[in-house]
């Protein structure tokens, strides 16, 4: 049983101006039971339309959704429980206390006054838990808004940009919660991001979407992998590296020189640079795989939608 | 974060019963706005009693004989001409208790207090009317809170998140508004109970207590009407602040209706005052009812039209108007998405 089972959703947005807007278009995903899920996509892919239709606030026009084994939104009644979220912005009563909001949460869902308060601890809020919550920064918002997620000690807990506004140290503490309920055995943590370092270094899995549709799924490394060049850098002894790089051209590689030793590309099989080199009596010192990052897959995955993804991590 | 260890990761966190009743409850109660709402409400009370025990003055034994004896003049004197109307012949097509009316008697003219040298509060006369001031000021303020009870959750977008806590839509709104009918008519039914007490008082100090045999039936029969017109005026700003999905088009449109429809309801097609919700309203919390008179347009000199709109007929009225704009309003909730 998947924690997320999606199969062809489509959800189209009428406008008064500008014709439909297809946000989700024949998506499929899938997401496992247990550790960190990374969903990613640029503005407009279609992420935030999914996570409403698997919470029901928004309905699909067609397709199937299952959560935590179960239909939605016809089974999210019972699944509630089970389910924690942050959506975009946290949103709270402004007027209200942080603390106060949590214990009108807590009387919804029947969670303890302690826990509440444990939560607020987590978050390291506890302090200023009774200041009004449009007095909050955005990152004690947004920590208010992590705080109210892991209320329910959910199974599945879904984040949209949890490190919104937060300050590096922040950050940190957030991935470190996600990593430790990743690996709790028991959360599956489905994190919607666009910080491509973010995902590389938290998530377990990742989906990529683009245009309402997923194009890429599976575990962060075989992902990484679809976009491996088949480039290595070659170290050698200095007093070696002049004659390796006319050695590899005479053998027919393509070489550049590279902070490292010799960059040749798209060798194929290694093992032809190693022979080549040992052939004229050059003995590596290394031979590293040029392997692409997230985000050189992300764009070439999304192509036309990346342009307004921000590639970085501010972290 | 640095206490994420302590963090009950595990299941177990849901130790008491979820309501969503009591959830909204806490929310009302933690509302700033109804609590200042109600601090206002209560000050503009207390400043009118007390304006009311410095006008009032209990009147003497001396007083209220000299305000008898005037009352039983007048009776005698009016009697006197009811006497000699009845034996003359009353113009055509009209009876004679038409024309000369009912035998005068002394609850025709009024309050006792109102013969007094200096004024009394009088029950007869100023218990109802305070009644009524303070059960419309308060179905007022009920308006304002109903509208503001839903609208702060549009203006805050927090209903959506409210839906990742209770998915089942109809049973929000269903909460929030048991919670809203229920904490308004509480309310309602004390700010007439502290004006029972007071005006009791006020009577009891300030005034005189002598009323008609059937007096408090009549009156508390009233107040329960005034309370209901409450928990309709708290219905109506609901309804209205959630089809619009915000508190001031409610309060724009409510002011729309009553200074433009009804003015020109009464002025093009003054028939229908019959179904406007002042006249249903007068109808409604009134003793008597109320009669809704018109000229019809045309006739020469005017011939009047007459309506009785009676306490059922009216609440009727009203709760359908209410509960028409509650109805759309919630099937939209419950069939849009949510962003």
């Amino acid at each position: 049983m998947g924690a997320i089972e999606i199969v062809d959703a489509h959800k189209t947005y009428r406008r008064r101006r500008g014709g439909p807007n297809k946000a989700v278009n024949g998506l499929d995903l899938v997401v496992d039971d247990g550790g960190v899920h990374g969903f990613l996509g640029p503005n407009g892919s279609g992420k935030t339309t999914t996570i409403r239709m698997l919470l029901g606030l928004v309905r699909p026009d067609s397709g199937t959704l299952q959560v935590l084994g179960q239909p939605v939104p016809h089974a999210l009644p019972s699944l509630v429980p089970d389910i924690g979220a942050l959506v975009e912005t946290p949103i709270f009563f402004p007027n209200f206390s942080g603390r106060t909001n949590l214990r009108i949460l807590g009387d919804v869902a029947g969670i303890s006054s302690s826990r509440q308060e444990e939560c607020l601890e987590v978050v390291g809020l506890r302090e200023r838990a009774d200041e009004r919550f449009k007095a909050y920064s955005l990152g004690m918002k947004q920590r208010l808004g992590i705080a109210a997620a892991l209320l329910k000690s959910p199974r599945l807990l879904i984040l949209d940009e949890p490190s919104n506004g937060l300050d590096p140290a922040g950050i940190r503490e957030v991935r470190e919660l996600i990593r430790a309920l990743g690996a709790d055995g028991r959360t599956t943590v489905f994190l919607s991001s666009h910080l491509l370092a973010e995902v590389q270094q938290v998530c377990d899995h990742v989906s990529i979407l683009a245009r309402g549709r997923c194009v890429a799924s599976g575990r962060v490394a075989d992902v990484l992998a679809t976009g491996a060049s088949g480039d290595v850098v070659v170290s050698l002894d200095p007093t070696d590296a002049e004659r390796g790089l006319e050695v590899l051209q005479d053998n027919g590689f393509q070489v550049a020189v590279h902070p490292d030793g010799i960059h040749a590309r798209d060798v194929g099989d290694p093992a032809r640079v190693t022979r080549a080199l040992a052939d004229s009596g050059i003995y590596l010192r290394g031979l590293t795989p040029v392997i692409a990052d997230l985000e050189s897959v992300f764009l070439e995955l999304t192509a036309d939608d990346a342009a307004d993804v921000t590639a970085g991590d501010a972290a | 974060m640095s206490a994420l260890t302590s963090l009950t990761l595990g299941a177990g966190p849901v130790v008491r019963r979820p309501s969503l009743l009591k959830a909204e409850a806490r929310r009302f109660r933690s509302r700033r706005l109804i609590r200042n709402l109600l601090l206002l409400g209560v000050i503009g009370y207390a400043v009118t009693v007390v304006v009311m025990f410095t006008q009032y003055e209990k009147p003497s034994a001396e007083g209220l004989r000299e305000a008898r004896q005037r009352v039983d003049q007048m009776v005698a004197e009016q009697a006197q001409y009811h006497a000699e109307c009845v034996k003359t012949t009353p113009p055509d097509g009209m009876t004679i208790d038409d024309y000369c009316g009912p035998v005068p008697t002394a609850s025709d003219f009024g309050d006792l207090s109102n013969f007094l040298p200096r004024q009394a509060f009088g029950l007869e006369r100023g218990f109802g009317d305070f009644a009524q001031v303070f059960g419309i000021g308060f179905a007022a303020l009920a308006f304002l809170i109903g509208a503001t009870w839903i609208g702060a959750e549009w203006s805050s977008k927090n209903l959506a998140s409210w839906l990742t806590w209770e998915p089942r839509r109809i049973r929000v709104m269903t909460a929030k508004l048991t919670v809203l009918t229920v904490l308004v008519a509480v309310m309602a039914a004390l700010v007439q109970l502290v004006w029972w007490g007071t005006g009791y008082l006020l009577a009891s100090t300030r005034g005189v207590t002598d009323v008609p045999v059937d007096f408090w039936g009549e009156q508390w029969a009233m107040q329960g009407r005034l309370v209901a017109f409450a928990v309709l005026a708290a219905l109506g700003g609901f309804a209205l602040a959630n089809l619009t999905h915000n508190t001031g088009a409610a309060f724009g449109i409510a002011f729309l209706y009553f200074a433009g429809v009804e003015t020109a309801v009464r002025l093009l097609n003054p028939e229908w005052q019959r179904w406007l919700l002042t006249d249903n309203s007068i109808g409604f919390i009134n003793p008597k009812g109320w009669t809704v008179v018109w000229l019809d347009p045309g006739a020469f000199m005017g011939i009047e039209s007459r309506v009785f709109l009676s306490h059922w007929g009216s609440f009727g009225t009203l709760a359908i108007v209410t509960g028409v704009v509650l109805l759309a309003g919630i099937g939209l909730v419950a069939r849009r998405d949510l962003s």
